[in-house]
């Protein structure tokens, strides 16, 4: 999964842009609730667990474990060199995401492991991965 | 008015084939129309509710009930819009509540399509996910994680999803009718021997890509007394929707059970229980759908499905056989209208009219879903109001 191209990521809307540019300066970034203090991905324009439409922006320190994973081994398009790793993240902040593992041979990936976000370019933009957050 | 004022009065399926090049989208949406129609003992001027599409080449996706009206020359009293809406569990049971409701009396379910893949690429989510697509996921992939998880948190194992995907495409094996008649048969070890596709998910744990129609026509209990057919009663139904398409992480935990409030509902509504059921249609995309299914339906415990899906069980000989048809893994899957031969094969398999037909079949289950991840409907139909 080395190459991609730029055009398959659609533009940011007014909502997401700011997560968008928060992933350029390689920082992870997640709602929260200004009413019930929850968090949430993927965007939504109020808080998906009480309705409240205050909420902000906070960085997330990416850091968390594996809950699923998968790894690929028929690419839905070129840009994807199988085999890579699709995986479910659960954030220790209290959220989760659909995300890549990177970093380690694809079999090597098991339930648990502890892995910390990572940013990988995509034509002039960054995307959030995971890798391990065990010293190799 | 309940569910029970209503009937299912026709059915019909066009060839269903990986390839149909000679035709489009609309006119096996238009055979589909007729022979439903006519399998009811109805004319086309007797329909007034319609949800029916097809989509692209040539048609009008996500705006097509209007148009039918002029297509089919003359207005309509009800329509629907929208992919997935017009099909299969989810299409009957809206069309049902809007003849009891009295807003039409004789409605169509269903639609056609072709040529809806790119090349030989996976089959994606059909729109473009802002958070999805740069990961390089698809709705295999999606299916995968869910069955990962299972198996991590159960113990469920590769031969086991290897023995649903056998067991359900030799039913397709000996169905003429099945995109992969003739295939086969298959063991769990040949499942298994099949390329990976995304793990745990080998190529024969994936459902088909194909091309084909069908249409189902509906009309009260009332009326279907004085036509030419056999009807069958819609005796229960549910509906759950849990996310926009494909957009969020298939986790276990939340959407593992996605489907238990539908089946709930519809087994209250229609007064029985899973048990009682004498053949099962599983949405099954993947082997692993049926697995997770037959645990929402109570035929055993949670954790457990790996172990229940057995031949001995689910096969055509078996206490509680699934996809006489051959399923999504043999007989077709062309997009959305999978799920209206869903209903079509229950409706056949209670009229006595099925390919491997089972025998003394007086109630059948009918479902459909985007498995473990957004939507999951389900209907229960019987010989008997
Ligand atoms: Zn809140």
């Amino acid at each position: 999964m080395t190459t991609y191209d730029p055009a398959m990521l659609p533009a940011p809307t007014e909502l997401t842009a700011p997560w968008w540019s928060a992933c350029d300066g390689q920082r992870l970034l997640v709602q929260e609730c200004g009413a019930c203090g929850q968090r949430w991905f993927t965007p939504e324009a109020i808080c998906i667990h009480c309705t409240s439409p205050v909420w902000a922006w906070v960085e997330s320190p990416g850091a968390g474990h594996v809950y699923s994973l998968t790894v690929v081994q028929r690419a839905p398009r070129p840009e994807f060199e199988a085999p890579y790793v699709i995986a479910v993240v659960e954030l220790d902040d209290g959220w989760s995401m659909l995300t890549n593992l990177v970093g380690r041979d694809p079999g090597k990936w098991q339930n648990g492991d502890r892995v910390q976000v990572t940013f990988r370019p995509v034509g002039a933009r960054r995307v959030p991965a995971f890798e391990s957050a065990v010293a190799a | 008015m309940s569910l029970r004022d209503v009937a299912i009065v026709g059915v019909y399926a066009t060839k269903q084939a990986k390839q149909l090049p000679d035709r489009t989208s609309l006119d096996l949406a238009l055979e589909a129309i007729h022979g439903a129609v006519g399998d009811a003992g109805l004319a086309i001027d007797d329909v007034d509710g319609i949800a029916v599409e097809w989509p692209g080449p040539g048609g009008l996706q996500r705006h097509d009930g209007a148009s039918w009206a002029r297509v089919l020359g003359h207005p309509m009293a009800w329509t629907s819009d929208g992919l997935f809406d017009n099909s299969g569990p989810r299409g009957v049971l809206k069309a049902a509540a809007a003849i009891s409701a009295g807003l039409c009396s004789v409605a169509v379910v269903g639609g056609g399509q072709v040529a809806r893949r790119v090349g030989s690429e996976p089959i994606g989510s059909g729109d473009v996910l802002e958070f999805t697509d740069y990961v390089g996921a698809y709705v295999m992939t999606q299916f995968a994680l869910a069955a990962q998880r299972h198996m991590h948190e159960f113990g469920t194992t590769p031969e086991q999803l290897a023995t649903v995907s056998a067991t359900i495409r030799n039913h397709g094996s000996i169905n003429p009718e099945a995109v992969m008649y003739g295939r086969g048969p298959y063991t769990a070890d040949d499942v298994l021997a099949s390329r990976v596709i995304s793990t745990p998910l080998h190529l024969l744990d994936c459902c088909l890509v194909a091309e084909g129609g069908a249409a189902i026509v509906l009309t009260s209990a009332e009326r279907a007394t004085d036509l030419d057919c056999k009807p069958v009663y819609l005796l229960g139904g549910g509906m759950d929707v849990t996310d926009p398409h494909y957009t969020q992480p298939p986790r276990l935990d939340r959407t593992g059970w996605l489907g238990q409030p539908a089946i709930d509902r519809a087994f209250r509504l229609a007064g029985c229980t899973a048990a009682e059921i004498d053949a099962f249609m599983l949405y099954d995309a993947t082997s692993f759908e049926v697995i997770r299914q037959v645990e929402m339906l109570g035929l055993c415990g949670k954790g457990e499905g790996g172990a229940y899906c057995t031949p001995a069980n689910i096969g055509l000989g078996g206490a509680t056989p699934v996809n006489p048809d051959g399923g999504l893994l043999s007989y077709t899957w062309l997009g959305a209208q999978q799920m209206t031969l869903k209903v079509i094969e229950a409706v056949r398999q209670l009229r006595g009219t099925a390919v491997n037909q089972i025998p003394d079949v007086n109630l059948a289950l009918a479902t459909s879903s985007a498995s473990a991840t957004h939507h999951y409907e389900c209907v229960v139909l019987g010989n008997d109001r």
